[in-house]
């Protein structure tokens, strides 16, 4: 029998041989000491491995890394909280309002007050309070500004569990300044500022999506402001800027491939 | 599983998880933030975490993608041109292996592999994966697999062979922002 494969005596010392195959390069190896020791350098190498990565050796975790998993899952028992509160407040306002409003129109009640909004509305409503304090400053519009944008994509995208993309939108006569990460309650909101030729500032915005999905642009015009966003996934994806800035409406439609890759 | 449970497992893990993401990133310095983003990817999943019979295979699964995320987001191609040592395993295949190799070398050769040959090692030789689960993670065929089993142990063993020698290049640990343009 000539020589082996060495793919096939590296399966051998694998244990992934056919029996049959397995036999014959066994009996060939107690007569070549050639193939014997092929074999057990293979062996050996995989012995090696295994005591050189050991798990023990990774076994000293930094403490940031259990602190995530606790963050997540305490936001994880929220949304428990939340869906439940929910579920219980539609079944008791089905009753109120067949009974109280005799209407055909559907607003839920629950405890005197309303059922909040959409996920992506709230977020959208969120974003309409802080932005006009944002949008006012000039020597610190942004955090860290775009001249960093490699950094500015791994450091909110690390924060989002999303791969992120601070887009040119040169096409949309927007210029990109920089970002800046907010606090939405126990949210991260990935803030990416941009200007317009006017040097207006417009905000295209990422944040985790608590509550149910809404994949069809939702729109709000508010105190001269106006917004869209849409949920994609796990995010949710939002614009906000002067309610006659033509850019709004232009970019809205393609949010989520233009601020992620998914 | 309840909450606390998921908490047990995820923590077990963690061990794990970090030394799969050096095998990826060949970097001490990147692989603990690697792990931060697969946890943040996969607790954002948790129901999928919840239906998972294999809690390690997928979680390595979503540390892959992450780190291919990424590499794509830098813009960086990681096609990495085969190391000297890599070339000089193919052609001259297994050297013998001195019995006085040190793990600590044995550590250094593996993290001078190319990617391809540090993750198939990993996954069979470390991890205990079969050739059809390692071909299957990776996205390959089986016979891809073998082959970089092969080269992937000749080329590790010829670089400890060139330690033993004194020949040894130091290493350095690659960002991703290194080549970015």
């Amino acid at each position: 029998m000539p020589m082996p494969d060495e793919t096939l005596l590296c399966a051998l010392a694998d244990g992934e041989l056919d029996a049959n195959v397995a036999g014959d390069i066994e009996a060939l190896a107690e007569r070549r000491p050639a193939v014997r020791e092929r074999i057990a350098l293979y062996r050996r190498s995989g012995d090696l491995l295994r005591a050189a990565l050991s798990e023990v050796d990774f076994a000293d975790v930094p403490r940031r890394l259990e602190d995530t998993i606790d963050r997540a899952l305490r936001r994880e028992q929220d949304r428990s909280k939340r869906r439940a509160w929910i579920r219980q407040g539609s079944l008791a306002a089905a009753l109120v309002v067949g009974v109280a409003l005799g209407t055909a129109t559907t607003r839920y009640v629950e405890h005197g007050a309303v059922l909040p909004r959409s996920a992506v509305a709230a977020a959208m409503h969120e974003v309409a309070e802080y932005h006009p304090v944002y949008a006012r400053e000039v020597e610190h519009l942004v955090e860290v500004p775009a001249s960093r944008r490699e950094h500015i994509e791994a450091w909110l995208g690390e924060r989002l569990g999303l791969a992120i993309k601070a887009p040119d939108l040169g096409a949309y006569g927007l210029t990109f300044r920089g970002a800046r990460l907010v606090a939405l309650h126990d949210q991260v909101l990935a803030q990416l500022m941009y200007t317009d030729e006017a040097e207006r500032r417009l905000a295209l915005c990422v944040t985790p999506l608590v509550g149910s999905p809404s994949e069809t642009i939702e729109t709000i015009v508010e105190n001269g402001l106006k917004l869209r966003g849409l949920s994609r996934g796990r995010h949710v994806f939002l614009v906000v800027g002067p309610a006659d800035a033509p850019a709004i409406d232009r970019v809205a439609p393609r949010l989520p491939t233009l601020l992620a890759s998914f | 599983m309840a909450i606390p449970d998921i908490r047990r497992e995820f923590v077990s893990l963690l061990p794990r998880l970090r030394r799969f993401a050096l095998v990826l990133t060949g970097s001490v310095d990147q692989a603990d933030d690697l792990v931060q983003g697969t946890l943040l990817r996969a607790l954002d999943r948790i129901d999928q975490c919840r239906d998972s019979g294999h809690l390690d295979r997928w979680l390595f699964s979503i540390q892959k993608t992450v780190w291919l995320n990424t590499l794509r987001t830098a813009a960086l191609k990681r096609t990495e041109p085969l190391d000297d040592y890599d070339e000089m395993a193919a052609s001259d295949g297994v050297r013998s292996l001195e019995a006085s190799v040190t793990l600590s070398q044995v550590r250094a050769a593996f993290e001078r592999l190319s990617p391809d040959h540090r993750q198939v090692l990993f996954l069979v030789c470390v991890e205990g994966y079969s050739y059809s689960a390692a071909a299957e993670f990776l996205g390959v065929p089986i016979g891809t697999v073998m082959s970089r089993l092969a080269r992937g142990r000749a080329a590790l063993m010829a670089m400890m062979s060139i330690a033993e020698s004194g020949n040894v290049r130091p290493f350095r640990a690659r960002s991703p922002d290194a080549n970015a343009r």
